[in-house]
């Protein structure tokens, strides 16, 4: 197992290296840089040239591309063109908004996933699975756009329980940061409890029909232990799956959950830093956010073996 | 006596007579506090956008200025008929036929570092704006000299006279900031690191992608005029003003109306009608501050050929291209004039070339031109200028265009739009300045490239000339130009809606947004 996990992680270095080396391919074929940015639009050609020379954008790709490599090897993200402040530093900045929104959306998404899922196996068939299974419908058509805005009229404009937008850190007020957290994690969190509650009512499904369920119902067990305590942990396996994969989603939907609510995490700086052509940003962003992916694929993997002791890594 | 043929004893008299002057010394009250003005609370505005840098000494975008002008001041401004007036100069006398100014500074005026303001500050700041502004560098390629004269004088002299030396010392983007000397020699041509200048509130903090921060500026030195236009005496109420970036126009108004904001920039403009009813907000529209215009490549191209941008211009309906691109008609106007109404430029020369909408008239002028469908490659990148393409787009087809639409992120648009290969035709928005001489699309070097032999002749008198008569006559004869060469086709004059909580007072709707001299009630 250990063995295991050291080959994942080391692995993970080409991977990083290959998603560094495109983005920053990416970045540099699309038109627009950061000196003509700064100068804005009635700069002359001749200023731009001399801003990019001084920028070293004008230098060929690959010898951008080199040092910007030789800079990673020391550790070095370089610095922001914008904030002129270590990436590295602003990356770090934005991370704990974005985490805090995820893990707030991850738990949204596991209570409402698992709930749906596992009543609408136990009433199969039923008006109440059919409801259930509708509501997941309509939660996984909507955009996370359109869901924000309602919420946001629903209970920040007509209730006045939530604020409109903003950010309070955890450390600065925990009830406060919550109250900011809580629409934009629901947001974010509907489609995933969506895509899980199908899942989870698929697997439940299957497991319900097997024999050990029919032997802890005849051995007169109630309804609730037999759900949630035999047949939800045999079910585990493709659910654990799906709140993996949308663990990593979420970092996507952040983007937009955060550019709608003024979160100022990950998503909201990748955007400011694509339309500013802040390359170094860009670059520091992206290779967090791959590496963040690469992990939770990598922790998904072992807690695998760890519920279902079939599964083994040589 | 009797009041709507009831009779009225004199108790009741006396009572209306009470009334009468409780009304009136409540509104004397009123007008006092409004003059006085109530100190304290924190400004929470929701910008559009997060500013690239707070440095406006570097950049022309509006975005920074009207964020940093709150903190940086420059030796002029203008007041509210967009005269120049002075902000850190005290005064200024011309000389040798305009050849020589010499500014005399105001004094005991502290920067945010406790430092007084001297003339070495204001030489240093203008060595680097005419090395690293554009607008710097364009106006001190007409400077021979500029010289501390004592602490509190600067004497420039020019190679020619120029009529718009002193605007191009008040326009705030990429403008002549003042900051203290160490700092812009050390700054060069990379943003300021220490953002420290001499204006009513002062730096405190920029969050990434959160807020920018600023707090009143307790020993800052105020004019004693009375507030006129950008200028005059300001005063910061408010402790702190804190700017949040709120992209998206349906959160700056609910923020507004949920009383998060105080204030948002601008809120979409379809949502005015329901806006005027709801309580507790406000929602104003701004004095025009841009009109829309298509800019043609003259360079190279399809449309280097005059008679097929005259084409153009004929084909055009300018209302239902405003409207879509605009929304609510109270926020713009259709009309000629290359300076708004507002103005002391207004002008109609070429009227009759505006909003033809002759559909025939175009296709004959492409015909003569031997137009054969050749593909006119349009970009836009924001909605709204995408959304007036589109409109334009039906109309030119309707006279015989082949318009090949596509829209690109605005950098990217912006690049583009600098290689004459590229396209033949883009979107802008463009905004008034302080003169017309400094307005960009005068500007034969910027994309589009109008080059018209007489413009460049009118330009260079226009720099030179100081009498309005004349330089009117000027501004005139370029705008006849204008609609003759169609480089660039106006479609309309736009505004933008703002939205204000109640509890903000004593905001002054001019064309651009500050803060100074509001305050909020409870």
């Amino acid at each position: 197992m250990r063995r295991y996990i050291l080959k994942r992680i080391l692995a993970l270095l080409p991977v990083m290296l290959v998603v560094a080396s495109v983005v920053f391919g990416i970045q540099h074929m699309t038109p627009g840089n950061p000196a003509e940015i700064i100068l804005g639009e009635e700069a002359t050609q001749e200023q731009v040239r001399a801003l990019e020379e001084k920028m070293g954008l004008d230098r060929p790709f690959i010898v951008q591309l080199g040092r910007w490599f030789g800079h990673l090897l020391q550790g070095d993200l370089g610095e922001s063109i914008y904030y002129q402040k270590p990436v590295l530093s602003i990356v770090l900045g934005h991370a704990l908004p974005t985490i805090q929104l995820t893990l707030l959306a991850l738990t949204v998404t596991i209570a409402l996933g698992l709930l749906m899922g596992v009543f609408a196996a136990a009433f199969h068939n039923t008006l109440l699975d059919n409801a259930l299974m509708f509501i997941a419908s309509i939660q996984l058509s909507l955009p996370i756009s359109w869901i924000g805005l309602v919420l946001m009229l629903a209970f920040s404009l007509h209730y006045r329980i939530f604020p409109v937008s903003g950010y309070v850190a955890f450390s600065e007020g925990p009830l406060q940061s919550i109250l900011y957290l809580t629409l934009p994690a629901l947001a974010l969190g509907a489609g995933a409890a969506a895509r899980l509650a199908r899942m989870t009512r698929s697997s439940m499904l299957e497991i319900l029909r097997s024999d050990y369920i029919m032997t802890a119902r005849a051995k007169g067990l109630g309804e609730m232990p037999v759900l949630f305590k035999h047949a939800l942990k045999n079910a585990a396996v493709p659910i654990l799956t799906v709140i993996g994969l949308s663990m990593a989603n979420m970092l996507g939907g952040a983007v937009v959950s955060e550019q709608i609510f003024g979160i100022p995490g990950l998503g909201k700086l990748l955007i400011f830093s694509v339309f500013n052509r802040d390359y170094p940003v860009v670059q520091g962003v992206v290779l967090y956010i791959a590496f963040i992916y690469i992990l939770i694929n990598l922790t998904i993997d072992i807690l695998y073996a760890w519920i279902d002791s079939r599964i083994t890594y040589g | 006596m009797k009041l709507h043929g009831k009779k009225i004893g004199g108790f009741q008299l006396i009572l209306v007579a009470v009334l009468c002057l409780t009304v009136l010394f409540h509104g004397v009250q009123a007008h006092a506090a409004e003059k006085e003005g109530k100190y304290g609370g924190v400004l929470r505005i929701a910008l559009d956008a997060e500013p690239g840098g707070l440095d406006s000494m570097l950049t022309t975008a509006t975005l920074v200025w009207t964020v940093s002008w709150h903190m940086f001041e420059n030796l002029f401004t203008f007041g509210e008929k967009m005269d120049v007036i002075p902000m850190l100069a005290e005064d200024y006398a011309i000389s040798e036929g305009g050849l020589r100014y010499v500014v005399t500074l105001r004094k005991g005026v502290p920067f945010h570092n406790g430092k007084e303001m001297t003339s070495e500050d204001v030489v240093a700041s203008l060595r680097r704006w005419s090395e690293h502004s554009s607008l710097g560098k364009s106006t001190f390629a007409n400077i021979e000299s500029i010289e501390a004269k004592g602490p509190y004088a600067v004497e420039f002299l020019l190679k020619k006279p120029d009529a718009v030396f002193l605007v191009s010392l008040a326009t705030p983007g990429a403008g002549a900031i003042i900051v203290p000397a160490e700092i812009a020699s050390e700054a060069g041509e990379r943003p300021m690191r220490e953002l420290v200048g001499t204006g009513p509130f002062q730096f405190v903090e920029w969050q990434p992608n959160r807020f920018i921060k600023m707090k009143r500026f307790d020993t800052y030195a105020a004019r004693s005029e009375e507030p006129n236009g950008f200028g005059g005496r300001k005063t910061a109420y408010a402790d702190e003003i804190h700017y949040s970036f709120v992209p998206d126009k349906t959160v700056q108004s609910v923020g507004v109306e949920a009383g998060d904001f105080d204030y948002a920039y601008a809120v979409d403009s379809e949502e005015y009608e329901r806006l005027k009813e709801t309580p507790g907000v406000r929602a104003v529209v701004s004095p025009p501050r841009a009109w829309l215009a298509f800019i043609l490549n003259t360079r190279e191209g399809v449309l280097s050929d005059v008679r097929i941008r005259r084409a153009m211009q004929a084909a055009l309906d300018m209302e239902p291209i405003l409207l879509i691109s605009r929304g609510h008609p109270d926020v713009w106007r259709m009309d000629p004039s290359l300076h708004q109404k507002e103005t002391i430029w207004w002008s109609d020369k070429g009227k009759e070339l505006y909003n033809q909408k002759n559909a025939d008239k175009a296709k004959a002028l492409l015909k003569e031109a031997g137009y054969t469908g050749q593909p006119i490659r349009w970009m836009a990148s924001y909605e709204g200028y995408y959304n007036a393409v589109l409109v334009a787009k039906s109309q030119l087809e309707a006279a015989g265009f082949v318009i090949d639409l596509n829209r690109f992120e605005p950098a990217t648009e912006a690049s583009r739009r600098r290689n004459s290969e590229l396209w033949d035709a883009s979107i802008t928005g463009y905004t008034m300045r302080g003169d017309p001489l400094l307005n960009t699309f005068f500007n034969s070097a910027v994309p589009g490239w109008w080059v018209n032999e007489e413009v460049e002749q009118l330009k260079r008198d226009l720099g030179l000339e100081t009498d309005f008569d004349k330089r009117y006559a000027m501004v005139e004869r370029i705008q006849e130009l204008f609609y003759e060469d169609a480089p660039y086709i106006k479609i309309g004059d736009y505004a933008t809606l703002r939205l204000l909580h109640e509890r903000v007072k004593n905001f002054k709707n001019l064309s651009d947004i500050f803060f100074w001299n509001v305050w909020l009630e409870n």
